[in-house]
């Protein structure tokens, strides 16, 4: 049994879900008896009323999952800083994502066209990233103007995904996009990704980190 | 592996330090580790909340198994985990408070969400019980400046604090206007201690109760500089270190006259400062108190102030969760 723990750390309140291969048994976005849990910020409560629901407790969990942004900085170091420690205390591994894999792959679903998703950051600046082929291809920092038209030249049709859909729209006119809806990605989603956890699942002393305008996974 | 349940593991990081101590209930620290982001925040000036949180990330579980194991202990060994949980940047409590309440549920410990302010009360007693109570506290440091006075360890009121900056960041800024670097306690008081007090720089609020104010003396600071050609630096320092002395001092004095007590406790950065502990050590001899200086170790931001405050919080029963709370004051828990 490989009970695997999800947490969606775009924004607040966390999206926490617990599957048990694949299968999803807790989704916090769907509505669930809240009385034990009087503060929206607490994460470790939140999990352990997930735990509780779905009938197991903390030390049954194998592996933990969570979205290393871009998002909100405070909400994303935050339930990183919980992954990491909680998969510490387990000694479980940690599977760091990022949140364009997660809104890539549910917005892929829908129109089966390369994805534009978008990310606010500090200052008026944007994360982007193009997910296509069931990966996240390219991904950039800088202002939004410019890395949307480096980004998206030579594609014809695509769909677009995150904080800056409109914004996206009205920069390119004539291109034919696709409004995903989407705004931030589902935590239940990542049980659907085919995540290879054994392979890119960290121990301690690695841990998840964050993505930052500094990231090496962003692309010049 | 020690007695079952002897133990309180500290997270502090409410600032640019990352820290992690182990301390039994009386007060005896097993073991502190800092993580220090000053070299980060040299380049900058000042403290850049942005980048200190992000170091915290990195830095705090490499910080907690170095304590562990330093420590040569096991997370069986604790009674609980205390957690700064505020007053202190936001997004560097949220690092701590996490990754306590990630690892207090994968280990089955307690987390209690301590008050940073009590941590700091508390910091006297670690190693030794030094305060003989009751007694008066001056706490002055970066992030805070007030006068509580305490009864015993678990009973303080609060009897005054800054209505704007604290001691520490009116250091820091002066130590900038004089290009002197950060942080700016340090050097500012050596070069005061080559000058002469020779501007008359306002004391503000002297004359008024136990509140401190120090952004007018900053601002008088700044305006001395601009409109005087030719400024003997040192001598600025040395007036506005003995402006700043006068109103601690005087506040100080108040206190004690105000409250019966055994002893003056000085804790805090600025506690470092040569004319606060020889200016202090005077008063307490004219006041008849006994003048309590703990280690600057346990003065300047530290985890086993938290681990002892934690004690407290077992012992009173208190368990608030680690989630942030920025406006806590000395008399919340
Ligand atoms: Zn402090």
């Amino acid at each position: 049994m490989a009970l695997v723990l999800v947490i969606e750390t775009s924004s607040r309140p966390f999206g926490v879900a617990l599957g048990i291969d694949g299968n999803v048994l807790f989704d916090s976005s769907e509505p669930f008896d809240k009385s034990s849990l009087p503060d929206e910020r607490d994460l470790a409560l939140l999990v352990e009323r997930g735990l509780q629901i779905i009938g197991k407790r903390t030390s049954q969990i194998t592996a933990i999952a969570v979205n290393i942004g871009p998002g909100g900085l405070g909400s994303v170091r935050s339930g990183v800083s919980f992954a990491n420690a909680l998969a510490l205390g387990l000694r479980i591994p940690v599977c760091p994502f990022t949140a364009f894999e997660l809104m890539g792959f549910e917005a892929w679903k829908k129109n089966r066209l390369p994805v534009l998703c978008t990310a606010r950051a500090a200052k008026g600046s944007a994360y982007l990233g193009l997910y296509d082929q069931g990966a996240v291809t390219a991904m950039k920092f800088g202002a939004l103007e410019e890395i949307t038209s480096e980004l998206t030249a030579g594609l014809g049709e695509f769909t677009v995904a995150g904080a800056y859909r409109s914004s996206v729209q009205e920069l390119l006119p004539d291109s034919k996009i696709h409004d995903s809806g989407i705004r931030v990605g589902q935590a239940r989603t990542f049980m659907e990704m085919a995540y290879p956890i054994a392979e890119r699942g960290k121990r301690f002393p690695h841990i998840a980190i964050p993505i930052n305008e500094q990231s090496e996974m962003l692309d010049e | 592996m020690r007695n079952m349940e002897s133990l309180v593991l500290g997270i502090e990081s409410s600032c640019d330090d990352t820290a992690v101590a182990v301390v039994n209930a009386a007060g005896q620290v097993l073991t502190s580790v800092i993580a220090t982001q000053t070299e980060i925040h040299a380049e900058y000036g000042g403290i850049y909340p942005e980048f200190a949180s992000r170091a915290h990330v990195v830095a705090i579980l490499p910080a907690i198994e170095q304590a562990l194991s330093e420590a040569n202990i096991a997370h069986g060994d604790l009674r609980a985990i205390g957690v700064t949980r505020g007053p202190g940047l936001i997004g560097s409590l949220l690092v701590g408070l996490h990754t306590a309440a990630g690892l207090g549920m994968g280990w089955g410990v307690p987390v209690i969400g301590i008050n940073h302010l009590r941590g700091h009360l508390r910091s006297a007693d670690l190693e030794q019980a030094r305060v003989k109570y009751p007694a008066i506290i001056l706490l002055v440091s970066g992030g805070h400046t007030f006068l509580a006075q305490m009864q015993d360890p678990g009973k303080i009121t609060l009897l005054g604090s800054t209505r704007d900056d604290s001691v520490g960041e009116a250091y820091d800024k002066v130590g900038r206007m004089l290009g002197l670097g950060y942080p700016g306690g340090p050097v500012v008081d050596k070069m005061a201690s080559q000058g002469s007090p020779t501007v008359a720089f306002p004391r503000p609020m002297l004359h008024d109760g136990l509140e401190f104010s120090f952004s007018g003396l900053k601002s008088a600071v700044s305006r001395y500089l601009a409109e005087t050609e030719a400024p003997v630096l040192k001598d600025v320092a040395a007036s506005f270190v003995e402006a700043i002395m006068d109103v601690l001092l005087t506040k100080c004095r108040r206190a004690l006259l105000d409250w019966r007590s055994a002893s003056l406790v000085v804790v805090g950065g600025v506690a470092a400062s040569p004319q606060l502990r020889s200016q202090a050590a005077q008063l307490c001899r004219e006041m008849d108190v006994e003048l309590c200086l703990p280690p600057l170790r346990w003065s300047t931001d530290n985890a086993a102030m938290i681990a002892l405050a934690t004690w407290d919080y077992l012992h009173l029963e208190k368990y608030p969760r680690p989630v942030p709370e920025l406006q806590l004051s000395i008399s919340d828990y």
